[in-house]
């Protein structure tokens, strides 16, 4: 066998494998439950389907008896190539279960076939977003930007009112018109070129933190001592010409830390979304999907692909039933379909989808 | 390259013409479900979900219970419980708590079935059933096709249409066949504490609903087996299982004659 390839043992999962993670390691052998025995096109194996050993109840706590299984194939890949890597595989061979219940017939495994595989190389995973602990140098309209999203969430808007109950008063108009109507819907904003992107950036920054809800009463923890929302307040107006000491003031100041994102998701912090909202914008700016035009921030849009690559041909019953769904009249239409193009102006697959409004 | 293991098993043929043997109703649902293993796989060249038939260890578990409470043995409890946080008195008489006689006075129900203190010596096979239709009236080792549907319930109040019963429970029956490992040398008196154990097990029945018709099983066959299992590989690293099976019946006869010990 040559020196690069590597031995690699697959077998089939008949009942799955109970186990917390799909990956581990026995014996120096790298084990993975994978949805295929082969690694996709970035080098990874594919991860496998999630099953629960027991019975989830709809809006009640997982009970710990539950365990968690995974089902699909199993592949042990040995890290060497020489007579301890044949006396492993002889061990796994004789193997014909993993994980836990095995004796209630759990973790049945059957095994297919041995393969010399050469190593693939893996495409490096995207980086993880950090949260900086400073402002960096940034461009005049990217700077009004990180200033709107600090202070969109101390104004009263349609939707909630100011976070930590006392409204802070914006100085700069366009600014506090930006930040009153981030939660508007419709054509208002359209002189304002601030609020799509506070739109934008708000949304995201609460879809990512928001996972499990809590509701509280309060929008801050009444129960460690009552926070003088007044001063804070003050604080927050006096510095926020400078955004970097405004940024600072969020990052470090520990009664400002205790103010929840909302009253639902009372696990989120207000300091994390608001920093988590700046850090998104300005790695979008890096990357290139912000650019800036007269002084203005514009969200850069996707180029659509070629048509004949991508898009599928749709069935013409599909387009039927899409124009007119009841069943009479269809003879008819088919006559005008011919002529009728299938991107139209009202067609349900041309018209854009309003972003999600969310804060 | 040969790996080969010898071992005994315990084959059990039954038929029921109805057990619910279910994993409650699914998220939001009405439905008493079967435990779903997910669709079959290209391999075994079969369409439709794959259900696997929960609680059999635990049958032949409470068939043991009362077998041995039956001739007057004191045996394992299924549960280490024994009292409420109230005081109540939860362990019936004729048992003791799970896992209290190990490890100086071990009881016979403990040494097969075990605890938490100590691995049992007896594995069950799991046992996968799929529709009959999607079977294709092909046979295959891992599955076994049997005829599975559901029972719904729906019950109204009479001049009011306003639902009394709302609910449905799946079902199967059929031919199926229950292996069970042994991991170590049984003693004759562990075999025949077993298979009085499984033998009993029909008047309990299986699975949910016994009170209302559900779970009656009919014994068919009962088989001890001498297994030699090897594996290798054969072209193409392609992994080739054979088994070499040996009736012992002469053994299984001396096994049921050995327990209780009182009766010989």
């Amino acid at each position: 066998m040559a020196k690069n390839k590597r031995l690699r043992l697959i077998g089939e999962l008949i009942t799955p494998i109970v186990v917390n993670s799909p990956f581990f390691f026995i014996k120096g052998c790298k084990i993975s439950i994978t949805r295929e025995p082969k690694e996709n096109k970035k080098g990874y194996l594919p991860f496998p389907r999630r099953e629960h050993y027991g019975k989830l109840v709809k809006g009640e706590r997982k009970a710990p008896t539950i365990r968690k299984c995974f089902q699909g194939f199993i592949v042990v890949d040995f890290p060497g190539n020489n007579k301890q890597t044949e006396k492993r595989l002889q061990w796994f061979l004789s193997l014909r279960g993993l994980g836990g219940h095995q004796n209630k017939g759990m973790g049945k495994i059957r095994w297919l076939e041995r393969q010399e595989v050469t190593p693939v190389k893996k495409t490096p995973q995207g980086k993880k977003l950090t949260i900086r602990k400073g402002l960096g140098k940034h461009p005049k309209p990217i700077q009004t930007a990180i200033k709107a999203l600090l202070l969109h969430d101390f104004v009263h808007t349609e939707k909630h009112q100011s976070k930590i109950y006392q409204e802070v008063e914006i100085m700069n108009s366009f600014i506090r018109e930006a930040c009153k109507k981030h939660h508007t819907n419709g054509d208002e904003y359209s002189n304002n070129w601030l609020i799509p992107i506070i739109k934008k950036y708000d949304g995201l920054a609460s879809f990512l933190s928001r996972r499990i809800p809590r509701k509280e009463e309060k929008r801050y923890d009444y129960e460690n001592g009552e926070i003088d929302c007044k001063t804070i307040a003050e604080e927050i107006t006096e510095k926020q010409h400078i955004i970097y000491s405004l940024y600072n003031y969020i990052y470090y100041n520990k009664t400002f830390a205790r103010f929840y994102e909302t009253i639902t998701f009372a696990n989120n912090k207000l300091r994390t979304h608001l920093l988590l909202a700046v850090n998104l914008l300005i790695n979008d700016f890096k990357k290139g999907k912000l650019t800036i035009e007269n002084n203005k921030v514009k969200i850069v849009s996707i180029p659509a692909k070629d048509k004949g690559e991508t898009e599928k041909p749709i069935s013409k019953s599909l387009v039927l039933k899409r124009i007119n769904p009841s069943k009479k009249g269809v003879e008819k239409q088919t006559t005008t379909l011919q002529e009728r193009s299938v991107r139209d102006e009202n067609h349900p697959l041309t018209t854009e989808k309003k972003p999600l409004a969310r804060g | 390259m040969e790996v080969t293991r010898k071992f005994k098993r315990l084959v059990v043929e039954i038929e029921t013409p109805i057990a619910k043997t279910g994993n409650g109703p699914a998220v939001g649902g009405k439905v008493n479900n079967l435990l779903l293993l997910g669709n079959s796989s290209e391999n075994n060249k079969e369409n439709g979900k794959r259900y696997l038939v929960k609680g059999i260890r635990g049958w032949i578990n409470h068939a043991m219970m009362a077998i041995a409470k039956k001739e007057g043995v004191e045996v394992c409890h299924t549960s280490d419980k024994t009292e409420t946080q109230k005081g109540v008195n939860l362990l019936p008489e004729g048992f003791h708590a799970n896992g209290e006689c190990y490890p100086e006075k071990e009881c016979i129900k403990h040494r097969l079935m075990g605890s938490i203190a100590k691995r049992s010596i007896l594995k069950f096979e799991p046992v996968i059933i799929i529709l009959e239709a999607n079977s294709k009236g092909k046979k295959n080792t891992v599955t076994q096709a049997v005829h599975v549907a559901t029972e719904r319930r729906n019950a109204l109040k009479s001049n009011v249409k306003i639902s009394i019963q709302d609910f449905g429970e799946r079902y199967f029956s059929g031919e199926l066949t229950i292996k069970i490992e042994f991991l170590e040398d049984l003693t004759q008196e562990e075999l025949g504490f077993l298979l009085k154990g499984i033998l009993y097990a029909p008047e309990l029945g299986l699975g949910a609903s016994v009170n209302n018709g559900g779970g009656k099983v009919h014994m068919k066959r009962i088989t001890l087996q001498e297994v030699v299992r090897s594996s290798s590989f054969g072209k193409q690293g392609k992994v080739i299982q054979q088994e070499k099976i040996r009736n012992l019946w002469k053994e299984m006869k001396e096994g049921v004659e050995a327990w209780p010990k009182t009766n010989a």
